[in-house]
């Protein structure tokens, strides 16, 4: 339409008046208003989409050594228990040594993906510690993140094995210890203070340089304080057995460090005023308790002795004792050739500790001696006093042999060098290598008596005796039967005087005997003239007279 | 106002072509129209707004009068496209159950259930849903974007067939009320939520019906009248 926009004009007058003027009509160019639909759902699907771009963060490729447990589409990422990302897919690497998962983060954690983050997938684990991941079992296993702290982003990491046994930002120290012998420790072994649990082992390495084991230890907060620098840690796995004077003793910590393995420590009494040790501080550490609670030995002293007689069940780590006191141990066992002598010393290098001899050292030690030499000059002093070495049988079962530096009261005297590197104490022979010649005198004596001689003649006397015997059995059955003729004999007198016996004891000895009889009469009628006798002198002892007179007359009856 | 009855002796010139079951449009003759269940033939009116218009003979629905132009039906096609990609690629439901949690959108899941052992059912859901809505959106969208912009495309007759094959076949609101019936029949046992992708089925369901009212007679007439056939 051509015509005036402009609506206020006035219509123009039609020349045929007879019509009506037709009004103004104008279309709609614009497009209809149904397109509003589809635009709405254009707008609702940028929106949809441009959202799902916001939220999405990075993608981030993580090597694990199975797919076990990981599903695409998923398998949650999880930091804190916290979802933040979501397998994509997982694929099995270049190498084929492991798998590579495609992880994509939420665009909030997309500050996870820097260099130390570290990842693991977290399953149902039970091991000494307790058993992990339960709720696992239902939801199915999810990746756990250990957020990294590095500024350095890194879009493909390697994932761990397990949990990381230390997490960032937990609460507590890290220490080392170094030891030759990791024992039955492991990563995630217990660390027990009186018997509870306050860190646990983190980690270990085998250093070829220093030929040791460095032990990564994490002790939790606020139990990280008890370590100073003067705390003892000592591998608690074993069991000690100890027998002594006092019976005995059996010491463990908990069963579990029995199984697992575990450590121990101790602060010795008077450091637990001591500030704490540093984060990452090195410690040793001691096979058993008493190792570490032992006072510090100080600097070993080497001494060499040569032994001149055989030191069967002497070993590498056989103590040095001085009057019963462990002064050092047993380094190395040499055996040597003497070409003038034509012997075979024994070397045996010992390392003495000075410090264990106590006071002892510090009084026997002259005042003014150069300190570096000390332990030499006491050395000294004690051999110009007659101690010397000796190999002794500390046990007589098992055959051991220790070293004894004891006070010989007839040692000859030596030159004690005190120049040389390695100070070398006198030795004496072992009670037993005394002994020893001795009986080999009385062997020798033995071995000069001639028993084959002996022995011949004793047969060749048994053979004469043989025949003798041979000989005279028959004679010796004619004179048994002789014998038994005799032992007939002998009976029948037997009887006989058996019977004589019997009438003499009818006639004699029986008391309706005649005999006995006319015995006893005799003894009445005896008695009987006693009797009289003793009346007659009672009569004579009161009326002597009548002797003379004879009996007066009895006196007169009186008459009623 | 009803069409006229166009008696069936209706002179039909011998040259026309026989008019097909499947197109109710006469090619030959644009002023006339077929009943589809009883073949009666009808005169072609113009129907007004809300006007429905019936056979004669045995009261079947010939054609309403409907408010969608063509232009209207494009733009409708094109809102549907969108939302049936938005639903094809947005999550369909998160389900939460006893820590697993799972979000799946519409081809996952005919995928799962293709892996839980119902493959056939999962090949109809895929039909029904996705193909055959697809069909439908796409067709419609290649017919009335040609036609609008006055050309008859290639294989106008051949995309109609196809188009009212696809209509019948694309159930978008019947999986759309199973999915609501899923949603609250497993609300006991585990935590299902409707995420974006079964807002676009919804919508798209609204669309399509709206769309696929409208009937395909317009269509057929704006080609006939831009001389298909």
């Amino acid at each position: 339409m051509s015509e005036s926009d402009d609506p206020s004009a006035p219509p123009v007058p039609s020349p045929q008046p007879a019509a009506a003027p037709e009004p103004v009509t104008r279309r709609w160019r614009g497009p209809s208003l149904v397109w509003l639909v589809p635009i709405v759902a254009l707008l609702v699907g940028i929106s949809l989409l441009v959202r799902s771009l916001l939220a999405t963060g990075p993608t981030v490729t993580i090597d694990f050594e199975s797919a076990e447990g990981l599903k695409p589409g998923q398998t949650e990422v999880r930091f804190k228990e916290v979802v933040v990302g979501r397998v994509e897919s997982v694929s099995l690497s270049d190498d084929r040594q492991s798998v590579t998962a495609v992880v994509r983060l939420v665009r909030s954690a997309s500050s996870l993906a820097v260099e130390d983050t570290r990842f693991w997938v977290v399953k149902p684990r039970i091991d000494i510690g307790g058993v992990s991941g339960l709720e696992t079992l239902l939801s199915g296993a999810y990746i756990g993140v250990d957020a990294g702290v590095s500024s350095e982003s890194q879009s493909s990491f390697k994932g761990l094995p397990g949990p990381p046994y230390l997490l960032r930002g937990e609460p507590g120290r890290g220490f080392a210890l170094r030891t030759g012998d990791l024992g039955s420790l492991d990563v995630g072994s217990p660390i027990y203070y009186r018997r509870t649990q306050v860190g646990r082992v983190v980690g270990y390495k085998l250093d070829p340089e220093a030929d040791e084991i460095a032990v990564q230890i994490f002790v939790e907060a606020p139990y990280d304080k008890l370590i100073n620098p003067q705390t003892r840690f000592w591998n608690a796995s074993g069991v000690d057995l100890s027998v002594n004077a006092s019976g005995l003793t059996l010491n463990t910590q908990t069963l579990a460090s029995v199984i697992s393995g575990g450590l121990a420590f101790e602060r010795p009494a008077g450091s637990t005023t001591l500030p704490p040790a540093a984060d990452g501080h090195i410690f040793a550490l001691y096979p058993d308790r008493k190792a570490a609670m032992a006072p510090p030995d100080g600097a070993p002293l080497r001494v060499r002795m040569v032994f001149e007689q055989s030191v069967r069940g002497l070993s590498v780590g056989a103590p040095i004792d001085f009057l019963g006191i462990e002064i050092g141990t047993v380094r190395s066992i040499d055996l040597d050739f003497d070409r003038q002598s034509h012997r075979f010393p024994i070397e045996v290098t010992a390392d003495i500790y000075p410090l264990r001899l106590g006071a002892a050292r510090d009084s026997l030690t002259p005042p003014g001696t150069d300190p570096a030499r000390r332990d030499v000059v006491l050395l000294k002093g004690l051999v110009d006093h007659g101690v010397r070495a000796q190999a002794r049988s500390g046990n007589l079962i098992t055959g051991q042999m220790y070293i004894a530096l004891d006070f010989m009261p007839n040692a000859k005297r030596v030159v004690f060098d005190t120049k040389g590197e390695v100070p070398s104490i006198p030795t004496v022979p072992g009670t037993l290598s005394e002994l020893q010649p001795q009986i080999a005198a009385i062997v020798d004596k033995i071995n000069k008596v001639p028993f084959d001689e002996i022995g011949r003649n004793l047969n060749g006397t048994l053979q004469s005796a043989n025949k003798a015997i041979d000989q005279l059995s028959p004679e010796a059955q004619a004179a048994l039967a002789e014998v038994r003729k005799t032992l007939a004999e002998v009976q029948k007198t037997m009887g006989s005087a058996q019977t004589t016996l019997g009438n003499i004891d009818r006639h004699v000895l029986s008391p309706d005997a005649p005999l006995q009889r006319n015995a006893e009469q005799t003894m009445q009628d005896l008695q009987r003239a006693a009797q009289s006798l003793r009346t007659l002198t009672d009569y004579l002892e009161r009326h002597p007279e009548s002797l003379l007179r004879g009996k007066p007359d009895d006196a007169k009856i009186p008459s009623r | 106002m009803p069409g006229l009855n166009i008696p069936q002796a209706a002179a039909r010139p011998a040259s026309a072509p026989a008019p097909e079951a499947a197109s109710p449009v006469l090619v030959g003759h644009p002023g006339l129209v077929v009943c589809d269940e009883c073949d009666a033939v009808h005169k072609r009116i113009r129907l007004s707004r809300g006007v429905v218009a019936r056979c004669r003979r045995c009261g079947a629905l010939l054609g309403r009068g409907h408010v969608v132009t063509p232009t209207g039906q494009l733009a409708f096609a094109l809102a549907a496209l969108v939302f049936l990609l938005i639903g094809n690629f947005a999550p369909l439901v998160t389900l939460d159950l006893q820590g697993i949690h799972k979000t799946v959108t519409m081809p996952h899941a005919i995928w799962l259930t293709a892996q839980a052992g119902e493959p056939i059912t999962a090949v109809l859901a895929c039909v029904t849903a996705i193909v055959f809505p697809a069909m439908l959106v796409l067709l419609r969208l290649y017919v009335l974007g040609s036609l609008i912009r006055g050309r008859v495309p290639p294989g106008f007759r051949f995309a109609m067939r196809a188009l009212r094959f696809a209509t019948y076949w694309s159930m978008v609101e019947v999986f759309l009320l199973s999915a609501l019936v899923s949603i609250v029949r497993s609300a006991g046992i585990a935590d299902l939520v409707p995420g974006m992708g079964l807002f676009a089925y919804a919508a798209l369901t609204l669309l399509l019906t709206s769309t696929t009212a409208a009937g395909l007679h317009s269509i057929w007439k704006l080609g006939s009248r831009l001389g298909a056939g």
